[in-house]
């Protein structure tokens, strides 16, 4: 009797584990503002890396920074040359877990993702409320935070100071696919 | 004479600060390059096999075409490993002709070259040359 308890309760259990652990988003974008009253400034990357685990929770990001792109060419410029310095930190990373994620739930959660984010070779701790949509096993995964300039060893020349924000708004969406390696 | 040189000045930055990126349409591609070659020297992790900003003609079979995130994307196969590929961030003037455009099709792209993560991505992409399998 206790075997065949054991064997519905694994059947149970497999039973409603995803086919797919991993999915992945090959064009995520992530874009970010800084407004001050001399001018806005907005980038958006849209070829940004991302990768679910999701039977541990873990979630990857990676992007390209010279794959921001720019109203002006000089901003990207820089953007690129001056603040970034994409030749020499061509990317930034962000890997993490997924709080009290429910993987098999259907429609919106909230959830918090706590991670390191690396850039301009600086790398720093970050907790980000998002939002995770799952729409008939897709997942998407959208939200907001705040970076500080000063945090990622970024110099702005004092000439330029009052064209650039101290705080940058970043927003992120990712839509996953399952993951075929 | 000194305030039209001031004023020309003023106006030559100002040109250069309001400049749109480069129209890959009329620029020189300074590679040309097959989609499964770029990937396999990418897989075999050769890093500096191609520079980033480089400008490069691609050709590839079509994996698929999307609008994600409100943006013309052709991906192109990456060959034996079948989960990289070429993804080409089209410019926004590419409208015509992609419509009749379908996986399979084999195409000839020109874009600037931005790295590689998974997958390696350019952006301005063009349709340099169409031929389909048809």
């Amino acid at each position: 009797m206790n075997k065949v308890i054991s064997l519905f309760f694994l059947f149970i259990f497999y039973g409603q584990q995803p086919t797919e652990e991993k999915f992945i988003a090959r064009q995520g974008r992530v874009s970010f503002f800084s407004y001050t009253s001399v001018e806005n400034i907005k980038a958006e990357n849209n070829q940004v890396l991302s990768i679910i685990d999701l039977s541990t929770h873990d979630i990857a990001v990676s992007m390209l920074m010279n794959a921001f792109v720019f109203e002006k060419a000089l901003m990207r410029e820089h953007f690129n040359e001056s603040y970034i310095e994409s030749d020499i930190y061509p990317k930034a990373t962000f890997e993490g877990k997924i709080s009290d994620f429910d993987p098999s739930q259907e429609g919106e959660q909230t959830r918090m993702v706590r991670g390191t984010f690396s850039m301009h070779g600086v790398s720093k701790e970050l907790e980000i409320k998002t939002k995770i949509e799952n729409i008939e096993g897709t997942y998407i995964v959208s939200g907001t935070f705040e970076a500080f300039v000063k945090d990622y060893s970024i110099k702005i020349p004092p000439l330029l100071a009052g064209n650039i924000a101290k705080t940058i708004s970043v927003d992120f969406r990712f839509e996953y696919r399952p993951y075929e390696s | 004479m000194i305030l039209t040189a001031f004023l020309g000045s003023i106006f030559l930055l100002w040109r250069m600060y309001d400049s749109e990126d480069v129209n890959i349409l009329y620029a020189e591609p300074e590679l040309h390059l097959n989609a499964e070659t770029l990937i396999s020297h990418f897989e075999k992790e050769n890093d500096y096999y191609l520079e980033p900003e480089k400008i490069v003609e691609i050709e590839g079979t079509i994996k698929e075409i999307n609008s994600i995130n409100n943006r013309i994307t052709i991906l192109l196969e990456g060959g034996a490993n079948e989960s990289a590929c070429v993804i080409c961030d089209m410019q926004t003037d590419q409208t015509i002709g992609i419509e009749n455009l379908r996986p399979k099709d084999t195409i000839r792209l020109k874009g600037v070259f931005k790295g590689f993560l998974k997958d390696a991505i350019f952006l301005n992409c063009i349709i340099s040359q169409r031929k389909t399998n048809e």
